[in-house]
């Protein structure tokens, strides 16, 4: 992991030096810039799976100190206990850790009904927050959260981190540069086979480890997956989708759970493209991808490719090219049966970084995030990042359930 | 000296068009007439395209006979032309039996009667200005005839905007050099062979060179057997091999590289020795 992240950084720092990122993504400067390591001091609620592998990323971070931790599930308070060190003080009420600790900040890794109770009150405490997505299970509450981040002049993250993943970011620079002309349409979808079941040690814990499957804690596939894409599409739109339609259903793990195992739905952006959605977790032949597609090309942002609508000249046109320019009458190599693929299914595209990075960019967003609270640097356009693909994610989820077409809600910050 | 490059996208590959000498603007307006005339000639000529003529001609003309314009008209009489001065390997209605064989590969056995005896320009018969098809089940395909069709098209559309250079590559299969280099006295093209053999050198002064064969992307589709189906055998001429034919004329080029290809090396040599107008190369493993 810490090879990855300095793979990451060496690349990154060549990108930059070359001018590749856009001037709205301030935050990476934080990545490479020499900084006084002054320790940052952070509690983590929540260390679930998800929590816990964020604990591991920020225990990597160099001038971090997890000085508290709070879970109000015993065997997730031991293995806290254990990963951190007997020095970190455990809590199993959130409130009282606020109260008592003396901290720079805290992250959030709690079920997604919690996120913005804990985050509005950490935040009106005074400290900076770290929140995994979705950002929150109602559009008051995104907006309530977005609030306490503006006036108490807190950073807030919410957990996207595909913000910080070096092939997210090469190719949405490869996007504003114009490699696929504009965008017409997005295509995303996130398919696993399994029942999205955790272990139950008893009856009585099912709705609390399998928060997930129930409509009181979760908004289901929507905001436990389709966020992440969510986040992406508006971010290389520029814009938020002004209406959605979908439809889901449970048509296969029919084993009493809430949300649905399958979602489906259509976004329309007032720029006239669709992001078209899809979920389900009773397949897993195409598994997970961001198709951007323009008259040019597509990329895919996952796996990290460029396919380009029309193929790169035959080598022997770009040395007659080549030669005409230098004015040397030379031999074309152009002639054979068939130069190029006929079957565009052929093309194997352009691998957009010119190395194998495995990172999904969590590393580097909990890096990113330590220093910025280090740093003190509150960055509004990463908030709103997470904000609006909170509100769109809500308006799929909305949308299938009342099984109606739903605009962006009205009466909102943004 | 300016050189524009444009690229189009056409019956399943790629054109380039390299335009010494032409500035941004009117190659761009010639793309933009390229294409049109392009995509007329693929609603006439393609199979790919169900409503298109030979389409409507291939679901019809065992029924009854279909009525031909003025330029299908032409297009046919210069099919059944080619027939006769390439002795007969050059062929159109082979479609059924190459599609039997994509289905069911070279090996599967004999070709059953329907499919072998659907084909054979003899059961393809010009009545005036009507087509008729004597066998049920023939299709018409003009792989072999279309691309270089579309040559001839684009290459009035070039000249006729006072263009006096460019070399126009097809997929790299037909490729025509009008006028000349503009540092030489031709366009010099090469055709690499397989293996460590040296290329084929080929100066093309308003001429095209077309390059028929067995090659990656074709092994790739229709493995080891090819395929370029031959008339007289109504077998796929199978393993390496290439025909490259130059002539002033695209579908001649065109025309006499897939029909030369074809017969084999002994019987290519003899059908063109009779023309003294193509200069061939052949290679064959």
């Amino acid at each position: 992991m810490e090879t990855d992240r300095r793979d990451f950084i060496k690349a990154f720092s060549a990108l930059a030096a070359a001018g590749i990122f856009s001037a709205r993504m301030p935050w990476l400067s934080s990545l490479y810039a020499q900084e006084d390591l002054r320790t940052v001091k952070l509690g983590i609620i929540g260390v679930g799976s998800r929590g816990s592998l964020l604990l591991t990323h920020l225990q990597e971070v160099p001038g971090v100190e997890i000085s508290c931790f709070c879970d109000d599930y015993e065997p997730n308070f031991e293995r806290a206990q254990q990963m951190i060190g007997m020095e970190a003080r455990g809590y199993r009420d959130y409130r009282r850790m606020l109260d008592q600790e003396q901290i720079d900040g805290v992250v959030i890794a709690t079920p997604l009904d919690r996120h913005a109770r804990m985050s509005i009150d950490a935040l009106d405490a005074g400290l900076h927050v770290f929140c995994e997505k979705a950002m929150a299970k109602t559009y008051e509450e995104c907006d309530l959260m977005l609030q306490a981040h503006r006036r108490n002049n807190r950073i807030l993250y919410i957990g996207h981190q595909r913000l910080f993943s070096a092939r997210t970011l090469k190719g949405v620079k490869e996007i504003e540069k114009g490699s696929i002309g504009d965008v017409t349409q997005i295509r995303a979808y996130w398919h696993r086979n399994n029942d999205w079941r955790r272990p139950v040690p008893s009856p009585g814990l099912e709705r609390k480890i399998n928060w997930r499957l129930y409509r009181e804690f979760s908004c289901g596939l929507m905001t436990e997956l389709a966020s992440h894409h969510l986040q992406v599409a508006n971010w290389i739109l520029k814009e938020n989708p002004d209406y959605a339609w979908g439809s889901g259903s449970i048509n296969h793990w029919k084993d009493g759970r809430e949300v649905y195992d399958n979602v489906n739905v259509v976004y329309h952006y007032p720029s006239g493209t669709h992001l078209v959605y899809d979920s389900l977790i009773s397949n897993k032949k195409y598994g997970m991808q961001i198709e951007v597609q323009g008259p040019l090309g597509t990329i895919e942002l996952e796996t990290g490719y460029l396919f380009k609508e029309f193929p790169e000249p035959a080598p022997g046109i770009i040395q007659l090219l080549n030669s005409i320019e230098k004015r040397v009458f030379d031999v074309v190599p152009v002639g054979g049966p068939t130069w190029v693929p006929e079957d565009p299914s052929e093309d194997k595209g352009t691998y957009l970084l010119d190395r194998i990075i495995k990172s999904d960019g969590t590393d580097i967003q909990m890096a990113s995030f330590v220093s910025d609270v280090r740093n003190n640097r509150v960055d509004p356009w990463l908030t709103e990042q997470g904000y609006s693909s909170g509100i769109a994610t809500l308006m799929g989820y909305e949308s299938m359930w009342s099984n109606r077409i739903v605009s962006w809600p009205g009466g909102l910050s943004l | 000296m300016k050189t524009a490059y444009r690229q189009i996208r056409s019956m399943g590959t790629t054109m380039d068009l390299v335009l010494p000498g032409t500035g941004d603007a009117p190659a761009d307006l010639l793309v933009k007439e390229i294409t049109s005339e392009l995509d007329r000639i693929e609603q006439r000529l393609s199979v790919y395209r169900p409503d298109s003529d030979i389409s409507v001609i291939n679901r019809t003309a065992f029924r009854h006979p279909v009525r031909l314009d003025p330029e299908m008209h032409l297009i046919f009489k210069e099919l059944v032309a080619y027939h006769r001065e390439t002795r007969g390997f050059f062929d159109v209605t082979l479609k059924a039996v190459l599609d039997h064989y994509l289905e069911h590969g070279t090996e599967a056995g004999i070709l059953p009667e329907r499919i072998a005896g659907s084909a054979g320009m003899g059961h393809l018969v010009l009545e005036g200005d009507r087509i008729r098809f004597l066998k049920d089940g023939m299709q018409i395909d003009l792989g072999g005839y279309g691309k270089g069709y579309a040559m001839r098209h684009i290459l009035k559309i070039i000249t006729g905007r006072g263009v006096e250079k460019a070399l126009v590559s097809f997929g790299g299969s037909l490729v025509c050099g009008l006028g000349t280099h503009p540092y030489g006295d031709c366009w010099k093209v090469s055709v690499p062979l397989p293996g460590s053999t040296g290329p084929l050198l080929f100066d093309l002064k308003n001429e095209t060179l077309s390059t028929s064969g067995n090659s990656l992307n074709n092994q790739k589709k229709f493995g080891n057997s090819g395929h370029i189906v031959n008339p007289e055998t109504l077998h796929t001429r199978r393993g390496k091999g290439m025909v490259s034919v130059t002539a002033s004329d695209p579908v001649r080029a065109e025309v006499f590289s897939t029909a030369l290809f074809s017969a084999g090396n002994q019987r290519a040599m003899e059908i063109a020795g009779q023309f003294p107008d193509l200069k061939v190369g052949c290679f064959f493993m």
